[in-house]
């Protein structure tokens, strides 16, 4: 501004209006220059600043917690996993409920549906809006990171347990006692007690509280002999197949008998008296129903121990049978070594239908939701509905089937192969093998949890919800 | 042909077939609430190069539309973005999410997912060191913290799938 100069004295108005002109023009440079210099400055400035944003701050942190969580719900489980290691917000979010129990829907069996249901009310139950875990506490991104462990999650831990089934993860424990082949188990899941019938002729009812947690192999004659709660002595042969009542157990045998026991003090209430082997049995309410060796099955009132029913039709043994109700009918369905499946109406006590279902010896069976399974001598496994329509074959197996048990879309499948066979029920796939080193003779498994008895007189528990790495 | 104008949060104006306005959620629904008008819409949180983006996303899929799909059906599937829009997501990263954003504030459920699978496929299969260089995201765990959640992790690590 010094460069305006003072109005000359004694100027003429022509003159007056030149020097206007150029102090104006002069001044509107300099404005120019300035403002174009304070522009450049900004500019720089702008930049500078997004530079440093860009440094300090990820792109991420603009998207609000339902887009990221939209984000993340194209990923796969294993993609979470690491998503979560990234820092303590994504954490936060890869620990989200609605995730893993989409995750669960869609990847699982859905056997465990019930279970999944009452799990999402009582997270509903725990906060107003049940997408988020802990919602109380974790409003923000400021949350203490080890705030949340898979444990939390309910939906990832079943994930976890399923996927510790496909790939063969799990823990093993060895329970020694008998001197025979265990021939037949029942697993109460409630109470972690197993009960096992073997060729020694006795019943072993077993505590298996805590089994499997600690170590990757676990093979302890003391401990075996410590969960070893009860020894039921008193069959003169091999005990084939098992049943149980929250207060009697029953056990058919070889020795042409059924005993019952009572399940406190292990005391022999009642011994039935059969036509030939008892190879098959299952109880319903107050009747006992039991297959034989020479084919005929039996129907016993559990309390008069009177024989209330014979039914006819197998002419080899009958190795399986299940109580099932099936469409509203109460019906029975058999498995026998006259290679046949036959389906009973328990009301009218007859055969309703048979399906000539292998050309070897049937081992065993298994019915639910409309879908029955059975496994053979030769080795196969099918999968029939109702009106023996056959669905699948799995073929797999090097030697015959001894015995199987499904849940869900989980199959599994015990062999003189000495190989357990895990398959996918829908897709009749194979998904994994668990080798072993004698013939599988009887498997039960739920959740977590495999037992398998052996030709060797072993008893295995497989742990599928070991934590631990191999 | 019925045309609405919208206005970005830079003021500029664009005149838009009303069809392709209404595939976003939240003009439609605007629309709705105030009837026909000649006035623009405001979308004060959408810039012009942003909404110029999403305009283009819009008339091409009115203009293709896409087989009506199974909705459950594969949701989670990364592999079956159409070309066009695979095309369309191969921007930088602001402008990928600065999309999101519009996608989310307008409610246009197609380029909500068809971005959100963008960034999913940016995630996939990297380990955790990767995806905080890709985001530019900073690691605030302890190292003890960190040795911890990777014990925690193990058992979904090395497995192939």
């Amino acid at each position: 501004m010094e460069e305006l100069k003072l109005v000359p004295k004694n100027i003429t108005f022509s003159n007056l209006l030149d020097f206007l002109v150029n102090s104006l023009n002069a001044l509107s440079e300099k404005v120019l220059i300035n403002v174009n210099a304070l522009k450049d400055h900004f500019l720089r400035l702008l930049t500078e600043k997004k530079e440093k944003f860009k440094d300090s701050h990820s792109l991420t942190l603009i998207l609000p917690e339902e887009v990221m969580l939209h984000i993340f719900k194209f990923l796969s489980p294993i993609d979470l996993c690491r998503v979560c290691r990234v820092n303590s917000k994504w954490r936060y979010l890869a620990f989200d409920i609605s995730l893993w129990r989409d995750i669960c829907l869609q990847l699982l069996d859905g056997s465990n549906y019930l279970a999944y249901q009452q799990q999402q009310q009582k997270y509903q139950n725990n906060s107003n809006n049940s997408s988020n875990l802990n919602m109380n506490n974790c409003k923000s991104a400021n949350v203490t990171p080890l705030k949340y462990s898979w444990g939390d999650n309910w939906y990832v831990g079943e994930y976890r347990k399923d996927s510790n089934w496909r790939s063969g993860k799990y823990s093993t424990t060895i329970l020694r006692g008998h001197k025979g082949i265990v021939w037949s188990l029942l697993f109460e899941s409630d109470s972690n007690t197993l009960i096992s019938g073997s060729k020694d002729s006795t019943v072993k009812v077993w505590d298996c509280n805590d089994i499997g947690t600690n170590q990757l192999h676990f093979d302890d004659l003391k401990d075996s002999i410590r969960r070893c709660q009860k020894n039921l002595q008193g069959h003169n042969n091999g005990i084939i197949c098992l049943g149980s009542t929250p207060t009697r157990l029953v056990s058919g045998s070889a020795d042409w008998s059924l005993k019952i026991w009572d399940r406190k003090d292990g005391r022999c209430i009642g011994t039935i008296q059969t036509n030939s082997s008892v190879w098959s049995l299952q109880i319903l309410g107050d009747s006992l129903i039991c297959g034989c060796v020479n084919g005929t099955m039996c129907v016993f009132d559990l309390n008069t121990l009177n024989c209330s029913k014979i039914l006819r039709g197998h002419t080899a043994p009958v190795r399986c049978l299940q109580a099932i109700n099936h469409n509203g009918q109460d019906l029975v369905i058999s498995g026998s070594y006259d290679k046949t499946i036959k389906i009973w109406d328990m009301n009218e006590s007859r055969c309703v239908n048979t399906i000539h279902a292998h050309t070897h010896k049937i081992n065993c069976l298994q019915y639910e939701n409309g879908q029955l399974v059975s496994g053979s001598h030769d080795g196969l496994l099918k999968i029939w509905d109702m009106n023996g329509g056959l669905i699948h074959t799995l073929q797999g197996h090097d030697n015959m089937i001894h015995c199987l048990q499904f849940k869900g879309n989980k199959l599994l499948s015990g062999s003189y192969d000495s190989t357990i066979r895990l398959w996918d029920l829908k897709t009749g796939s194979h998904v994994n093998t668990i080798k072993g080193l004698s013939s599988v003779t009887c498997l039960k498994f739920n959740d977590s949890k495999l037992i398998t008895g052996y030709e060797d007189s072993t008893i295995k528990i497989f742990d599928f919800s070991y934590n631990k790495p191999k | 042909m019925t045309t609405v104008k919208l206005e970005s949060s830079d003021e500029k104006t664009y005149e838009v077939e009303k069809e392709i306005a209404c595939m976003s959620v939240t003009i439609k629904n605007m629309l709705e609430d105030i009837g026909e008008t000649d006035a623009a819409i405001p979308l004060p949180n959408v810039t012009s190069s942003i909404l110029e983006k999403v305009l283009e996303y819009c008339k091409h899929h009115h203009e293709h539309p896409s087989p009506q799909q199974d909705e459950k059906k594969d949701e989670k599937r990364l592999d079956d973005i159409p070309p066009y829009d695979r095309d369309f997501c191969k921007v930088d990263q602001p402008t990928l999410f600065e999309l999101i954003l519009a996608a989310n504030y307008l409610d246009i459920k197609p380029l909500l997912d068809v971005t959100c699978k963008t960034v999913a496929n940016m995630i996939r299969g990297k380990t955790p060191e990767e995806i905080r260089k890709i985001f530019n995201i900073k690691n605030d765990f302890t190292p003890e913290e960190e040795e911890q959640i990777r014990k925690e992790n193990e058992w979904c690590e090395d497995k192939g799938n």
